[in-house]
């Protein structure tokens, strides 16, 4: 593949890609770091490359990688991608100023590792199980629970806030 | 789109039933402006579903890519990167070369060194015998000096063997002490 074939490549998965590592990382500087490595990274190896695997599906594992890498060192250790970030009353009360959409945005970040990077494909990106799990390498059927788990959590944690909200006024 | 429909799309939804159709029926749903006051908050939710999809990298990303995508694959198999290589290897073993030659020349004893093995001591071969025998007699007389002391370690064998006649002791006393249990039996 010649530099050019790659830009074009690139220049098709590159915001996929970015807005996967947003997600993950949590701001637009360290993704573009992330992605700027993934791409140097795809480059290097794209000799070794299996030309008949799928280039995306490459892309997606070598980014889910990286940002993985990077939390664990952001975290200083290992990061469980099912860990539970417990969801109480305090959080609730900080909630009171913000709007429904930096809510909804809060919430969404603060799901587990899997849950998240799942949700993102599924409901941002508009994917079908099967690219899912060809890009994360999970079986299909994981993805289908983990979605339904996450969107769970987020409903309950939804109409918790609007109960809290309801009785407060 | 009826209350009921969306009912029924909001539970296949958060079930993770839903079609990517359905899904995308229910994003358009809560993008316009009038919402059902029950349905209020979901809107939050469905609305940065479909804001998150339009976020793009920056601008200037492309350019950093452009440059830095270059640098590696240039240096990396490029000939300066190993000749590169080769140099520090051969400047390490030069300096290793060069050093050893400072440390060894910088010696303050002349004797230390080994150049007299280049040269002849003595001319004449009776003179060097001469020198010989006197120095081999003198290496004699003191290694008989070391011998006498040596005679001291005699009376240390004796004592040892000494010391062995209380091991036949021991001997006999365990067997003794042997005989003594089995009569017991």
């Amino acid at each position: 593949m010649e530099l050019n074939e790659f830009k074009i490549k690139i220049s098709e998965v590159k915001n996929l890609l970015f807005r996967f590592a947003r997600r993950l990382l949590g701001n637009r500087e360290d993704a573009e770091d992330i992605i700027q490595e993934v791409f140097i990274k795809l480059w290097q190896r794209l000799e070794n490359l299996d030309e008949k695997r799928n280039f995306d599906a490459f892309a997606m594992t070598v980014t889910k990688n990286l940002c993985i890498d990077k939390l664990r060192a952001r975290r200083g250790k290992f990061i469980e991608l099912d860990e539970e970030i417990t969801f109480n009353q305090n959080n609730v009360k900080d909630f009171e100023i913000r709007d429904s959409v930096e809510q909804a945005m809060i919430l969404m970040d603060s799901l587990p590792v899997k849950q998240k990077m799942i949700m993102h494909l599924r409901d941002i990106e508009g994917l079908e199980y099967d690219e899912i799990s060809n890009m994360l390498g999970y079986e299909r059927n994981d993805i289908k629970v983990t979605l339904s788990r996450a969107r769970k959590r987020i409903r309950e944690q939804l109409t918790e806030l609007y109960n809290y909200e309801r009785i407060e006024n | 789109m009826n209350e009921l429909k969306i009912d029924e799309l909001l539970n296949k939804y958060f079930e993770g039933e839903t079609s990517l159709d359905e899904e995308k029926q229910l994003k358009e749903y809560f993008s316009q402006q009038d919402i059902p006051v029950e349905y209020e908050k979901y809107s939050g939710h469905f609305g940065i579903l479909l804001a998150e999809s339009k976020i793009e990298t920056g601008k200037e990303f492309d350019v950093v890519f452009s440059n830095e995508i270059i640098k590696p694959k240039i240096y990396k198999h490029g000939f300066i990167y190993r000749i590169g290589y080769a140099i520090t290897a051969v400047a390490a073993v030069a300096a290793i070369l060069i050093m050893a030659y400072v440390q060894y020349s910088s010696l303050p004893n002349k004797n230390l060194r080994l150049d007299y093995l280049k040269y002849d001591t003595y001319k004449d071969p009776k003179l060097a015998l001469d020198e010989t025998k006197k120095t081999l007699l003198i290496v004699s007389v003191e290694i008989n000096k070391g011998m006498e002391q040596l005679g001291k370690l005699s009376k240390f064998d004796k004592s040892i063997n000494e010391l062995e006649k209380i091991s036949d002791f021991n001997k006999y006393q365990s067997k003794f002490f042997k005989g003594g249990k089995e009569n017991e039996n």
